[in-house]
């Protein structure tokens, strides 16, 4: 099989990870923003489904360390309503880009961690990239794998990207930054509407299936903007949430049925997609948190949120972007705004 | 066919943005995602100009600006500098004084305003 090309490869390693759920309604997501962003924790990565069709919201974060979450465990546990947020104190996470929205880059990511029996804990999107979350002591497995299917330029395989790419700790540390602003500005908001999202749970072990799935939407010209999944550490269960064109859901369905008959999977549309464009989302503590409060207090629904590599993309309930543009214009500046 | 502009950043959601920006506006856009991969794309093909992030793996953009104006053969390739250092970033060890030490030709700070990065690429491609 010939390998996928891409323009890169970035890993971030020895992080801690969390998941949370709550029932329908009792959404962790608010709190978990606000009680990193006051404790002035970057996130490198958060995942968010308000329902996933099983009566259930999921929130799942990584950060520097599992300690970073220990202010909202306590909240969580001081609140009730919700189950009690699990850990995982040693994970990694692997970004590749670009995938231009296309599906066969999360499906040959997929269909290598099932054929290898390694359980992907998250997966995030940002505009540009696929962001998986895999346990640390599968990491070097999975690089491996993934020098396997895909070609980078200027690494050829993991060994050498081990020698000649790998950023080490004291130059991540230095690019890593945190921005003294009073209002945060970012580079814009940019919308895609027609979408339809999708809800699906599987069992670990049917990921592959999952994948050959995609991989056939890929083949049918689908164009996949969104896609996260969670999973909580001590379960096998894997939920899946994704947004394609709503037009082509009957198509999407069927393709769904011949890989993963008997699904639970539903679907709402037509929905949108909202996407922030960073830069530096993973190093700039509160933005998801500014990011979500706009949204709430504009009344705007999220459905399924992602915050990967320096970006967020959000589904929200309405076809229609502008009002939720408006509220987030009113929160972060753009460049330019002073002058115009 | 417009001008071809090379995106150097390794910020792979960057390239997205600031390329659909140059896009939009009529540009060629190619991409590279780190200093070496930006130094090979050049010399397969030669940008009219290069759009260059500092802070990057492998090779930072302040030594490959450096190195393209040092060589005879990329000296008049004119760059622009772009990065997030500077008074909002405080604890970056890369400032605005390197930036100004090198010999690129425009030096903007991130995030980028769109309409200031395309007047700086209108004025600088001739």
């Amino acid at each position: 099989m010939s390998k996928i090309r891409l323009g890169g490869i970035k890993v971030v390693e020895k992080r801690g990870y969390l998941y949370s759920s709550c029932p329908r309604g009792l959404d962790p997501l608010g709190n978990i923003c606000s009680v990193l962003a006051g404790g002035r924790v970057n996130m490198g990565m958060l995942t968010h489904v308000a329902d996933n069709g099983l009566g259930e919201s999921i929130t799942a974060a990584s950060a520097k360390s599992a300690l970073c979450f220990s202010g909202y465990i306590l909240e969580a546990a001081d609140s009730g309503g919700c189950n009690t947020p699990e850990v995982e104190g040693d994970v990694s996470r692997i970004s590749i880009f670009p995938h231009d929205q296309r599906p066969e880059v999360t499906a040959a990511v997929l269909t290598i961690l099932g054929a290898a029996s390694i359980r992907p804990y998250g997966f995030g999107s940002s505009p540009s990239a696929v962001t998986v979350v895999v346990a640390s002591s599968d990491f070097e497995r999975a690089m491996e794998l993934f020098f396997d299917s895909f070609a980078f330029p200027g690494c050829e395989s993991y060994s050498q990207w081990q020698a000649v790419c790998r950023m080490d700790e004291h130059q991540l540390m230095e690019v890593k930054c945190s921005y003294n602003e009073h209002i945060i500005t970012v580079y814009g908001f940019t919308s895609q509407t027609g979408l339809g999202l999708w809800n699906l749970s599987i069992p670990v072990e049917a990921i592959g299936g999952f994948g050959a799935f995609l991989s056939e939407l890929g083949e049918l010209g689908f164009r996949l903007p969104f896609l996260i999944s969670n999973s909580a550490p001590r379960e096998r269960v894997i939920h899946f949430s994704f947004a394609l064109e709503e037009e082509k859901r009957n198509k999407a369905g069927q393709a769904l049925d011949k890989y993963l008959p008997e699904n639970d999977c539903s679907r709402q549309g037509p929905v949108s997609a909202l996407f922030l464009h960073g830069p530096h989302f993973g190093d700039r503590y509160g933005i998801a948190d500014a990011f979500v409060t706009a949204l709430r207090k504009g009344e705007i629904p999220v459905l399924a949120l992602s915050c990967a590599v320096s970006s967020i993309s959000a589904i929200i309930a309405s076809n229609d972007p502008h009002k939720a543009i408006e509220v987030l214009n009113s929160r972060f500046q753009t460049p330019g705004e002073g002058r115009r | 066919m417009g001008k071809y502009v090379l995106i150097v950043d390794d910020d792979p959601d960057m390239v997205e943005t600031v390329g659909m920006m140059l896009e939009s506006k009529g540009y060629e856009v190619g991409k590279a995602y780190d200093g070496v991969e930006g130094e090979e794309s050049i010399r397969k093909r030669r940008p009219d100009i290069l759009v260059l992030d500092v802070m990057m793996p492998r090779k930072n953009g302040y030594v490959l600006c450096a190195e393209l104006k040092k060589n005879k053969a990329t000296r008049s390739i004119p760059i622009i500098l772009l990065t997030a250092v500077g008074e909002a970033v405080p604890s970056t060890t890369y400032s605005h004084a390197d930036g100004k030490a090198t010999e690129a030709e425009d030096y903007i700070p991130k995030p980028v305003d769109a309409q200031v990065l395309v007047e700086s690429i209108e004025r600088l491609v001739v």
